[in-house]
């Protein structure tokens, strides 16, 4: 089965009713964005706002906008709506307005996308995006992987992937594993996969964390979803594990034919698949 | 009106404490609302969002949230849409693919309100432009038996001959001028014609406008004319200039600047005091003007403004 980054989360709102935030710790934050820098503001807001145990609704409302404008940071409205939805869960005099600008954001997502995209509490599911990365495939072919999200260098032009979602509430990207394949059969010679591994909580049934998988192939300047699964594996446990060695999960090999494949070395459900070749446009 | 009028003091004891309207006040202002010093927060954020020339949109923004949830000022949802509406203003008026943080958070806000307030968005949304200290005050003139008129912010209704009508829309465009100040609206009878034997009914409306430059500001006057059911400008001039914050408090003695009368020849007209060069006009009858019967107050302001 295949399956998308961007993926359901039942937002289960959590209401807490504590008492007025101390929003002294948003401060320095506060100060740099309403000089102008929102560059220094999203810095020092961001660990207030979304690594904290207590975050800092403050915090999360100020580091909101500048995702949902796209001021310091690349434009999130995904992000926006998730922290606008946490700084409307403590008590604090933004707390109100935060929820409605919650609910104007999300409106067009659900009406648009469906359950594909959703405005998740950042409080209970902090966001999580892709390392950034450099892998270089070839004379003047690369593949970026940037805050601003993925970009594919080939024959002195770049492409900016827009419908790769590489970032969620919840997620835990691993480092992305990047295969050159040399393939007889295919007129290209040399393939180029890349595999993300994503932790995650959204498997309806697993009470743990899953292990999401996605295979992209990049011809060109051009990226080609090839396969995805759910769960590669999965873990009973508060966080996932730091590490894992994803080789043993899944492979990309060239088959006794010459063709490029994917196996799943899973020992209750062996599978795999053919990848056909692709030409660039 | 109250509510204007406690606006209005609270603008003057701001301008008397000498606090200059800043992006640094702004800042201050915001830094003591989110410290919860709501007291404070006011009184800093106020002039920065109220300033006539430059209004801070950071300042509009978190005023109106002060005035959403009542901190440090009497709740008010329509003043806080107002001031939404106004720190929004950039993104409403350009769509720009670049917004600043707080418009997209002030222009997701408006959308939540033209929601939830329904046909009162229209309020916030005029009252945006108009400001809260336009300071007028509706007036009911009775011009005759069965024959009166009563103005409003937004036009004026007028009964005549057992019916009621509303002069709408030209007229409450006029009327809508940002951050107007008026004085008392004026009913000026005229008995005009070769035996003064025809009564003719002007109303005269006066407001303090904000000049090009900050802290100047301009009397505008204008003069119009009760026919029957129907309001028909005569003139638009401007008779003074003043300097300040906010306009000059005390009633400006309108006879001393413009005199509106009958001539020898019986004919009204109007005549600013000591023009140069001198600015005078003759108001030309109801039946000369029959074919413009139907112009307003608006149109006829825009022909003969200065």
């Amino acid at each position: 089965m295949q399956w998308n980054r961007a993926s359901v989360v039942s937002a289960s709102l959590v209401l807490l009713t504590a008492p007025v935030a101390g929003q002294q710790a948003a401060s320095p934050g506060v100060a740099a964005f309403l000089a102008g820098d929102y560059e220094t503001a999203a810095r020092l807001l961001t660990p207030v706002a979304e690594r904290s145990a207590t975050p800092d609704p403050v915090a999360q409302f100020f580091l909101a906008t500048l995702y949902d404008s796209g001021s310091g940071v690349p434009r999130n409205p995904l992000r926006a709506c998730g922290l606008y939805m946490a700084a409307s869960t403590v008590a604090s005099p933004i707390a109100t307005q935060a929820g409605e600008i919650a609910a104007v954001l999300k409106a067009p997502f659900f009406g648009a996308r469906g359950p594909m995209a959703t405005c998740a509490s950042a409080n209970t599911t902090p966001w999580g995006e892709s390392q950034p990365a450099f892998i270089t495939l070839g004379l003047g072919h690369w593949l970026r992987v940037d805050a601003n999200g993925i970009v594919v260098g080939f024959n002195g032009s770049e492409r900016r992937r827009t419908n790769a979602v590489f970032g969620g509430p919840g997620l835990r990207f691993l480092p992305i594993r990047y295969t050159r394949l040399d393939v007889d059969s295919s007129r290209t010679g040399q393939r180029h996969f890349v595999e993300w591994f994503i932790w995650h909580q959204l498997t309806p049934d697993v009470a743990g964390w899953s292990l999401g998988w996605v295979l992209d192939e990049i011809v060109g300047d051009e990226m080609f979803n090839v396969a995805g699964e759910r769960a590669l594996t999965t873990i009973e446990a508060a966080m996932p594990p730091t590490s894992i060695d994803v080789s043993r999960l899944v492979q990309l090999r060239v088959n006794a034919a010459g063709d490029a494949e994917w196996v799943m070395s899973d020992p209750a459900n062996p599978r795999g698949g053919v990848i056909p070749a692709r030409t660039p446009q | 009106m109250k509510r204007v009028g406690a606006a209005l003091s609270t603008l003057f004891a701001v301008a008397i404490t000498g606090a200059r309207p800043s992006a640094q006040t702004a800042s201050d202002g915001v830094a003591a609302f989110l410290r919860a010093d709501y007291g404070r927060a006011a009184a800093l954020l106020i002039p920065a969002a109220e300033d006539v020339w430059q209004p801070d949109h950071t300042a509009e923004f978190f005023l109106g949230m002060m005035y959403d949830n009542g901190l440090g000022v009497p709740a008010d949802p329509i003043r806080a849409c107002s001031l939404y509406v106004r720190a929004a203003g950039p993104g409403l008026i350009s769509q720009a693919a670049t917004t600043a943080p707080l418009t997209a958070a002030a222009m997701s806000l408006v959308r939540a309100r033209q929601r939830s307030l329904g046909p009162e968005f229209e309020t916030c949304n005029w009252r945006a432009g108009v400001g809260y200290d336009d300071a007028f005050e509706p007036t009911t003139f009775t011009l005759g038996p069965g024959h009166w008129v009563t103005w409003d912010l937004r036009g004026a209704t007028i009964m005549y001959a057992g019916v009621e009508k509303r002069a709408g829309a030209p007229l409450k465009s006029w009327m809508t001028t940002a951050h107007a100040v008026f004085q008392p609206l004026r009913y000026t009878p005229l008995d005009s014609g070769p035996s003064r034997s025809t009564r003719r009914h002007f109303v005269q409306i006066a407001m303090w406008v904000p000049g090009r430059d900050r802290d100047t500001w301009m009397l505008r006057w204008m003069l119009c004319e009760i026919v029957r059911d129907a309001v028909v400008g005569v003139t638009t001039q401007e008779l003074a200039t003043a300097m300040g914050r906010r306009p000059p408090s005390a009633a400006a003695d309108i006879d001393q600047l413009v005199r509106v009368g009958v001539n020898d020849s019986g004919d009204a007209e109007w005549v600013v005091a000591n023009a140069t060069p001198p600015r005078s006009g003759t108001i030309e009858s109801p039946a000369n003007r029959a074919e413009r019967r139907n112009a307003d107050c608006g149109n006829a302001a825009t022909r003969t403004a200065m």
